[in-house]
């Protein structure tokens, strides 16, 4: 009983704290980026970081890496962002990050996109090893 | 320099920036449908001469609305389609511009046909689905427009200032311009992050301006703008503010705008109008009809508006219930539509009306949104405060490919 317990701390206990990953095309030549930063490219207001144009894209926003970085980073529910994005879509204000099926699908746009940037669940992170750079989130 | 010497520069400059780097050209295209049903109370009205009435209005279905967008982005350059048709009407181009990054995110241009950034709605009215209400704001309800939503060039950016980006955006066009003046807008606004947004927006017509519609001796034809259609001239300017916040819950605005015109009326059609419309004692006093033509036609227009909601996030969707309370207030319209009056404030002994609305906005999925809303008209018709019940409900759904 004990060791179900433990089992089931585990499982959970790592949901919960998933983490996630910024993973960015290797020419962005910064190292680390601020949440505010990453808030403003992924509510488009940034269109270019250390003097690239970068281009967003989005992984499952369900996932406890996504829960984490839209709470953390863009301070807004996936429901809200969808919506704050369809009407700057349909006021041609913009478009909405690409949404990437998964983690290597997301590594495969951010290696061969200029710019590219996108949020990783971080225990995946190995899979960017030598296609992208992991940029530390201050 | 001159604004037209302006956009002409940001033109020739956008026309001849390299192409260089050409990458993969991003095209996205969405639309939805959607469609709209209104039954209003029995109205309070006029008759020819000024006495009061009742107006019965049948309940009215208008569906469906299909509205196309194509978004397509290379490089510096974007463009953007929105087109519209509904079941009667051909199809109509509500947008179709070209935009050049002249200086990053700082600055771009834009031209084509283009909704005039001015406030909180104007951009966005098209975007059915992601606002609460289902009404425009009496700025821009297409009965008394306080300026024409679309310009055909902008100037626009945005820069980083402090916790938020200040934006700002310079507008000309054709408008409602008499010949060769140049009308102009602006809007500058801050926000911070997706939640604050204050701003002011003015427009100048620049000279001169006429109507887009025209009084024969049957009625209104032709489509609105601010100028009425039995000015013979209008020199106008509109300016106002505005204040949203919005967080995954909460949606709270405020806006309020004023118009001072400085018109002549044309004798003939107001002639035509004090003989055939339907008009309130006071219309007719104010326009001499009966006597002689009074054809000073200078007035001002003031309108007001907030509008909150309250999302609940539920395992079956998101449920808003919204309060809205409008207020309006145009001495100059008259109550006949079909000579280009307005039946709100054209009804009212003082031109001012006020609307009081609650409503509830559901949203199984962001795609698919479900508006019904209550509203009661305030107004005083011949003496008497007068209200009347509007009932309506609005239906849409979004599709994107991408």
């Amino acid at each position: 009983m004990k060791n179900l317990i433990l089992l089931t701390m585990i499982v959970f206990g790592s949901a919960t704290f998933a983490d996630y990953a910024v993973i960015a095309n290797n020419g962005i030549s910064a190292g680390s980026i601020s949440k505010g930063d990453l808030k403003n490219i992924f509510i488009g207001k940034m269109s270019s970081f250390g003097g690239t144009t970068v281009t967003p894209c989005i992984t499952d926003a369900n996932s406890a890496a996504g829960q984490k970085f839209f709470s953390e980073v863009l301070g807004m529910s996936a429901d809200a962002y969808q919506k704050y994005w369809l009407e700057q879509e349909l006021s041609g204000s913009g478009t909405a990050p690409e949404k990437k099926g998964s983690t290597a699908d997301a590594v495969s746009f951010v290696s061969s996109k200029s710019g590219g940037i996108c949020f990783i669940n971080a225990a995946d992170a190995g899979q960017a090893s030598g296609k992208a750079k992991t940029l530390s989130v201050n | 320099m001159k604004l037209r010497n302006l956009i002409a520069a940001a033109l020739l400059f956008s026309a001849f920036s390299p192409f260089a780097g050409a990458e993969d050209m991003n095209t996205r295209i969405y639309g939805y449908i959607n469609g709209y049903w209104e039954d209003v109370d029995d109205q309070p009205t006029l008759t020819n001469t000024g006495a009061d009435a009742t107006s019965k209005n049948p309940s009215e279905f208008q569906v469906p609305n299909v509205h196309l967008i194509v978004q397509s982005k290379m490089d510096q350059f974007k463009t953007y389609l929105n087109v519209y048709g509904t079941e009667s009407d051909a199809l109509v181009v509500n947008n179709a511009w070209v935009e050049s990054d002249l200086h990053g995110d700082y600055l771009k241009f834009r031209i084509g046909k283009l909704y005039r950034p001015f406030g909180l709605y104007n951009e966005i009215l098209d975007a059915v689905p992601t606002y609460i209400g289902i009404e425009p704001p009496e700025l821009f309800d297409g009965d008394h427009l306080m300026l024409t939503r679309t310009t055909n060039a902008m100037l626009h950016g945005r820069a980083e200032m402090g916790p938020g980006f200040l934006n700002y955006a310079l507008t000309t066009g054709n408008d409602e311009r008499e010949s060769s003046q140049t009308p102009y807008g602006m809007d500058v606004n801050y926000t911070i992050d997706t939640r604050w947004k204050i701003g002011s927006s003015y427009y100048n017509s620049g000279g001169y301006a006429k109507s887009l519609a025209s009084i024969g001796t049957s009625g209104k034809s032709g489509s609105f703008g601010a100028v009425l259609p039995w000015m013979s001239e209008d020199k106008f300017s509109v300016f106002g503010g505005y204040l949203q916040y919005r967080d995954d819950h909460w949606t709270f605005q405020v806006a309020t705008y004023a118009a001072s015109h400085d018109a002549t009326r044309d004798s003939a059609a107001v002639t035509s109008i004090c003989s055939n419309a339907k008009m309130s004692t006071a219309s007719r006093a104010r326009f001499g009809c009966g006597g002689t033509i009074n054809t000073n036609g200078d007035y001002d227009v003031k309108t007001s508006y907030t509008r909150l909601g309250y999302t609940f996030i539920t395992e079956r969707g998101n449920l808003t219930p919204y309060a809205q309370f409008d207020m309006y207030e145009n001495k100059e319209t008259v109550l006949d539509k079909s000579w280009g009056g307005d039946n709100e404030a054209g009804l009212a002994d003082d031109g001012k009306f006020s609307k009081a609305t609650l409503g509830l906005f559901y949203q199984p999925t962001y795609a698919v949104a479900l508006k019904s809303d209550y509203s009661q008209h305030l107004q005083k018709v011949n003496g008497r405060d007068q209200n009347y019940g509007e009932v309506r409900f609005s239906f849409s759904y979004f599709w994107r490919l991408q």
